[in-house]
């Protein structure tokens, strides 16, 4: 069963690829649809069946056929499902049925349309072939397959040369990372004999063998810590963190679903799912875990004060997304994967929803972008207002939200985390208690550019022609007359868009209920942290002091084919109640420090944003003018000024770009050089044989001399 | 050394003879100098002028041929000398078989360029 | 060689006596029909090419033949097979290529069939004397397959250059074929190693110097580096399914002869002499397996020829082939090249059919915009080229992990050469996506016209792309069949046991 869910999408791909040209655009539509759904229909009965399993043995294998066995090393066509893959499918087939049908209302006249759903829907299978993956070389055949698919849906407006940069650009980036990702995971199987989750041949999985391993000293790099940071350093490059992020602000150049998709909901967070799966080995370096947790953090903080500058609607939820990714990332550093997985799937609900929101009000808008030409939209798009609103409460972590409980779990576990130096818990706690001021406050800005104030569309100018500014308008049909608008005028998006925007804005309101935490449970009268509580079986912990015991029990747990961490998670449950216990008041304390700043946030937000860009508007978009003005706010001002001309034009453009391209422009030099070495004349290339030659003989003289001297 | 003897008075034996014939002709012979019998002999072609000239194909195709069935001969006569030893310690067919299947290859290849027109010397 | 035990065995040669018969045979068709046999030699030449292959399967495990003449190993009957398959891709194209281009049709394949004749004759060569007869037969008709279009200029100055640089570096293959002679008194390769492990060798230097200069003669045939200049120009002259053809059956065939000759004969450490000569041609190979490979991916970045591009990567994957060989062991070398092969005669095919005749379209740029307007060859395309980039799950990544492996096992002093092909094979991703964006991201070319494919084409790009699925995806069997023949085969010791 596991591999229909799968192959559904796989053969929408290939109907739509193959005949989609002569299909109908309803048709297609429905077809990829259709593959979509019945995906998530079969993972949520697979998901069913792994719930109705006893706790520890929630493992469900399916073998395809052996793809590779040379000698040692054995890899399979085969997939896992434990609970950590199961509520990774639940999460894409789901969001991603919605995100299909929002395409199709969203890509509707688009003349690529059958092209632009066989790359979703090939997307769509290589993410699960990913997360289902039941070793690391399967895993990275999904891994690349989706590196594909973004880069081909990020370039799908083949005309403009952005989208084409932009897609070449997320392309190298990411096999930087790919190359930090291949060499780990060779240096796995040198290290244990195995690359695959579960027991193959009666040779333990790596991930069993790891954990009987000692844990190492902080700030010594062994094996594991070796491992880990390559592993991570793949995660680097598909998840975006600090230095591997300039690719994803760029990949907005591709249509809103796929940002909704791809670049916020599912792929982007398919580092988080490599480092949870080898949380084994990642548990077993504090250095590593330091280095996850401290550019996790930095990344967060860093993108937050990025995103607060952005005046282009996806490029602020982009932002938005690599400082999330940042959350989850320095989750998984204090060694809370548990709680970086549950801000994985709160955040593919929230972000997803606010991408489509904000899709629908370009749509809306004729294909314009810009913030600054927004505003009071919401008297227009009703539903799209409302929902993504209920969107930026959620990631501004308004209370009982879904946001809420996944980022206060985070926070939580970093201000108490063990496996990092002391203190600096404390210290990464503070860099994201700030972000999340900080997140409250840019999204703030945002809702209120966008919906509130002053109309600044519109008068004496056609909102879709008229500004030049930048170039990053979604391309689309003209079909805009369609629903009786002139120009200029903001319409709500029809049913198949706004739909999925309400289903979405009710999993962001109940979507963080799985996982509500101890100390608070106690308090709302939820007493089980139900995520924890699924995830444990496929999680490793960190101990600081344990050594063989674990050992034991992963050998026990491999008997019943269960995966490598089982055991580990097993003994779990009777410490974690004493932990919760001992802190809920200090837990309680920080989670009212970190409601009052999203409030702050959003209140320092509305207070600005409410006064000063109304008035200013006008000669700011008559005059194409920068924001200078707009911000005169003496808050703001030198800490935007340091975003853009610091962070975002130097360390993000000339240095981190600037790197990338000159190695590309250095190859192709040497490349021209040696071009030369090609005269086309016989008698040269003749010349250069016998010089070859002569250095072969050569070589082989000096030999010789070895020989009578040596021997 | 003294096997080498017999090779020795072919040797001398040809040179001898190709002295002879040329001294007796220029002893014995008529001479009327005429400019056409006084220029080099090339083949038929023009000895004087440019070298860079071009000249047909043709005569390569046919000179190649010619050393094809010279090939022939060159191998045909050692292995009729060798015959009877051979046929002593390899079967009979084997030994005339492997020659025959030889001239038949270029039997074919014989035919091949008979039908592909190379002996039409005015084919375009 | 004793003349009375010569051991002759027409069984042991069945398939090349089956090549050269369909040969000779095609070319009396041709020659006794007035306008040519097409279609009738083409099924000849498959026909023959399916009773050779059949012959193949049939041999004995192993044996030696016409005086150590002819030897039959398992080195023999996976190169042969690879041979055969190259040949019949090569058959199944010929046909629309012949005609779209109004080439004379019979000889085409005639000159096919003879060369496969010398290549498998290379792949069962057990003597110096014989891998030049083999080496001669398989070059000679593929310079008259270079020119095969006489009337284009560049297909003329491909098939001199061909000529000329090739004779040229078989003056070195002969010259070390007879100074190894002269060392060892015997040019049978079995022969050859049995007196270098025994320490007989007369004159050392003459030795190694003959090695050197064969090691010249067989970098040239296979076009590594800094032998490899010829290939880029010879390969853009020639039309391009003979560049498919000759850049992967000759190309096979001479790796054959070369493993046969230096990872057999001169793979021996019982004797001072013999480790000394070990050492130095795999540090040499080494070397230039490296060279190779850097120099071929460096240039095939800056090509905008599709062609040229591809000499160059062809040139890089003859590198890569060349890793295996520091592990003195023949098999992912095997692999590798029937790996190269399928993908490379796919994207050439791809290629012929999208220049039109006599390649006017064969410049990236003629390739803008193409993916949506016929998808099947662009698709088609794109997979190959993503194979010979080494992306899983196909052929071409599957060969480079298990040569790279092998390696990295088997030979740890040369795991640096490991890191350098792997950094190597990242380098070439590059310039192999480029067509493939070209393809699918760039506005229409103008003068775009939708090529017809004849059905033997089709078939020819199924069987290649089944081929790069199958390596990629259920490579098991191949390579356990081929972990069978290596204990078979009698490469001792292999050099990871030093």
């Amino acid at each position: 069963m596991l591999k229909w869910i799968t192959l559904a999408p796989l053969i929408g791909a290939l109907i739509n690829g193959l005949f989609g040209k002569r299909l109908n655009e309803k048709v297609v539509g429905l077809i990829a649809c259709l593959s979509v759904g019945v995906s998530a229909a079969l993972s949520f009965m697979q998901f069913g069946k792994l719930l109705s399993l006893p706790a520890d043995q929630r493992v469900i294998t399916e073998h395809f056929f052996t793809w590779i066995q040379v000698g040692a090393f054995r890899a399979d066509f085969a997939y896992l499902l434990d609970p950590l893959s199961g509520l990774y499918i639940l999460f894409i087939t789901g969001v991603g049925l919605l995100i299909h049908i929002y395409a199709t209302g969203y890509m509707h006249g688009d003349p690529g349309y059958y092209r632009f759903f066989t790359y979703l829907n090939l997307f769509m299978f290589m993410m699960l072939t990913l997360v289902l993956a039941d070793n690391l070389l399967l895993l990275f055949v999904g891994w690349e397959g989706v590196g594909l698919c973004s880069y081909l849906l990020i370039g799908y407006y083949i005309k403009r040369k952005e989208a084409g940069d932009a897609a070449k650009k997320a392309f190298v980036t990411n096999r930087v990372g790919d190359f930090s990702y291949s060499i780990g995971m060779f240096l796995i199987f040198t290290a244990f004999g195995s690359i695959s989750f579960v027991a193959k041949d009666g040779v333990p999985s790596f991930l069993t063998q790891a954990a009987s391993r000692p844990v190492e000293a902080l700030w010594s790099l062994g094996l594991m810590g070796g491992i880990a940071l390559l592993l991570f350093g793949g995660a680097t490059g598909k998840s975006a963190q600090i230095p591997l992020f300039v690719w994803l602000p760029d990949a907005m150049a591709g249509p809103t679903p796929v940002s909704a998709l791809i670049h916020a909901a599912t792929m982007v967070t398919a580092g988080v799912y490599l480092t949870a799966r080898c949380s084994a080995i990642v548990v077993k370096s504090p250095t590593a875990m330091t280095v996850i947790a401290v550019i996790g953090a930095a990344t967060a903080i860093f993108a937050a004060t990025i995103g607060l500058a952005q005046n282009d609607i996806k490029k602020v939820l982009a932002y938005s997304t690599v400082s999330q990714l940042g959350y989850m990332f320095l989750a998984c550093g204090v060694g809370a994967f548990i709680a970086g997985i549950f801000h994985v799937m709160t955040h593919a609900f929230f972000k997803a929803l606010l991408f489509l929101g904000s899709g629908s009000v370009i749509h809306g808008m004729h294909e314009e972008q810009d913030i600054r030409k927004m505003g009071g939209l919401r008297k227009y798009m009703k539903i799209t207002f409302v929902t993504m609103s209920i969107g930026w409460f959620a990631i501004a972590g308004f209370p009982l939200l879904s946001g809420f409980f996944s980022k206060d779990e985070i926070l939580w576990k970093t201000f108490t985390a063990e496996a990092l130096p002391h203190g600096w818990g404390k210290a990464l706690w503070a860099v994201a208690f700030l972000t999340a001021g900080l997140t409250a406050f840019y999204m703030t800005r945002m809702m209120w550019l966008t919906f509130f104030g002053e109309e600044r569309f519109g008068k004496g100018h056609d909102a879709h022609h008229g500004h030049g500014g930048h170039g990053h308008d979604d391309h689309h049909g003209d079909h805009h007359g369609d629903k009786g608008h002139g120009h200029g005028t903001p319409h709500e998006s029809p049913l198949v868009m706004t739909l999925p925007l309400i289903l979405l804005a009710v999993l962001s309101i109940f979507g963080g209920f799985v996982g509500v935490p101890h100390a608070l449970g106690n308090i709302i009268g939820i007493h089980e942290n139900k995520i924890e509580h699924f995830l444990q079986p496929s999680i490793a912990e960190f101990h600081a002091g344990e050594h063989g015991a674990a050992a034991a029990h992963g050998a026990a747990a491999e008997s019943h084919g269960a995966p490598a961490v089982a055991a580990e998670g097993a003994a779990k449950p009777a410490a974690a109640p004493a932990e919760a216990h001992g802190d809920a008041s200090t837990e309680l304390a920080l989670t009212g420090l970190s409601v009052l700043i999203g409030l702050v946030g959003i209140g320092l937000g509305v207070l600005i944003y409410s006064k000063k860009p109304i008035r200013h508007m006008p000669s700011v978009l008559e005059n194409k003018y920068y924001v200078d003005e707009l911000y005169e706010t003496t808050i703001i001002n030198p800490l935007e000024e340091t975003s853009r001309h610091v962070l975002w034009k130097f360390v993000d453009v000339k240095v981190i770009d600037g790197f990338v391209n000159g190695v590309a422009r250095g190859v192709s030099e040497l490349a021209n050089l040696l071009r030369y070495s090609q005269t086309g004349l016989a008698r040269s290339y003749a010349a250069v044989i016998l010089l070859g030659a002569i250095a072969v003989i050569g070589y082989f003289v000096v030999k010789i001399f070895g020989i009578q001297i040596g021997i | 050394m003294k096997a080498y003897v017999p090779i020795l008075i072919v040797f001398i034996f040809v040179l001898g003879f190709a002295v002879t014939n040329i001294v007796l002709s220029h002893l014995v012979g008529k001479r009327k100098n005429t400019r056409a019998k006084l220029i080099p002999y090339e083949c038929g072609m023009d000895p004087v002028g440019s070298a860079h000239q071009r000249f047909s194909v043709k005569f390569y195709l046919v000179a190649m041929l010619f050393i094809l069935f010279d090939i022939e001969a060159v191998f045909l006569l050692p292995w009729a000398v060798v015959f009877r030893d051979l046929i002593q310690k390899l079967s009979r067919p084997f030994v005339f078989l492997e020659m025959m299947v030889f001239v038949a290859v270029l039997l074919v290849g014989y035919i091949y360029v008979w039908k592909k027109g190379l002996f039409e010397w005015n084919r375009s | 060689m004793q003349i009375e035990n010569l051991n002759l065995n027409y069984g042991a040669v069945a398939p090349e006596i089956i090549a050269a018969v369909t040969g000779v045979i095609s070319m009396l068709v041709d020659a006794l029909s007035p306008k040519g046999a097409r279609k009738t030699n083409a099924v000849i030449s498959l026909v023959g090419l399916v009773l050779a292959l059949l012959a193949v399967v049939r041999l004995e495990p192993s044996g030696s033949y016409f005086g150590g003449m002819v030897t039959t190993d398992p080195v023999r009957v996976f190169f042969s097979v690879i041979i055969l398959l190259v040949a019949i891709i090569a058959v199944l194209l010929a046909g629309q290529f012949l005609r779209d281009e109004g080439l004379p049709p019979g000889e085409f394949f005639t000159l096919i069939m003879f060369a496969t004749t010398g290549m498998l004759l290379l792949a069962s060569a057990g003597d110096l004397v014989t891998v030049f007869l083999g080496l001669e037969i398989a070059s000679i008709t593929t310079y008259v397959m270079a020119g095969y279009r006489r009337y284009d200029v560049r297909a003329n100055e491909s098939s001199l250059k061909y000529f000329l640089l090739g004779s040229f570096s078989t003056a070195f293959m002969l010259y070390g074929m007879a100074l190894t002679y002269g060392a060892t008194g015997n040019t049978n390769i079995a022969a050859i190693r049995a007196i270098i492990g025994e320490g007989r060798v007369e004159h050392p230097a003459l030795l190694l110097i003959g090695a050197a200069m064969m090691l010249v003669g067989f970098g040239f045939k296979i076009a590594s580096a800094p032998f490899h200049l010829w290939t880029p120009d010879v390969y853009e002259g020639a039309p391009t399914i003979v560049t498919g053809f000759m850049g992967t059956g000759p190309k096979a065939a001479v790796f054959a002869a070369f493993l046969r000759v230096f990872a057999d004969g001169f793979n021996v450490t019982a004797s001072p002499i013999g480790a000394q000569l070990q050492s130095t041609w795999i540090s040499a190979v080494a070397v230039i397996a490296v060279l190779t490979m850097t120099i071929g991916n460096v240039i095939a970045i800056s090509q905008k020829n599709i062609k040229r591009m591809l000499a160059y990567s062809s040139i890089a994957h003859a590198g890569y082939a060349l890793v295996g060989f520091v592990t003195g062991d023949f098999a992912p070398v095997a692999f590798y090249m029937l790996a190269y092969s399928i993908m490379s005669l796919g994207a050439f095919a791809v290629i012929q059919l999208l220049a039109r005749a006599g390649d006017q379209k064969t410049e990236i740029a003629d390739y803008a915009g193409i993916g949506f307007e016929t998808p099947a060859l662009s698709f088609s395309l794109a997979i190959f080229l993503l194979s010979l980039g080494g992306i899983p799950p196909t052929a071409g990544f599957m060969s480079k992990f298990f040569v790279f492996k092998t390696t990295w096992d088997a030979a740890p002093h040369y795991r640096w050469l490991v890191i350098a092909a792997v950094v190597n094979s990242i380098i070439s991703i590059y310039y192999y996506l480029y067509p493939i964006v070209v393809m699918f991201f760039r506005p229409l070319a103008p003068g775009f016209i939708k090529p017809r494919i004849a059905t033997m084409t089709t078939v020819a790009l199924i069987l290649t792309l089944v081929g790069t699925f199958y390596l990629g995806l259920l490579p098991n069997r191949l390579m356990n069949a081929l972990g069978q023949g290596q204990k078979a085969v009698a490469i001792q010791p292999r050099l990871g046991d030093r």
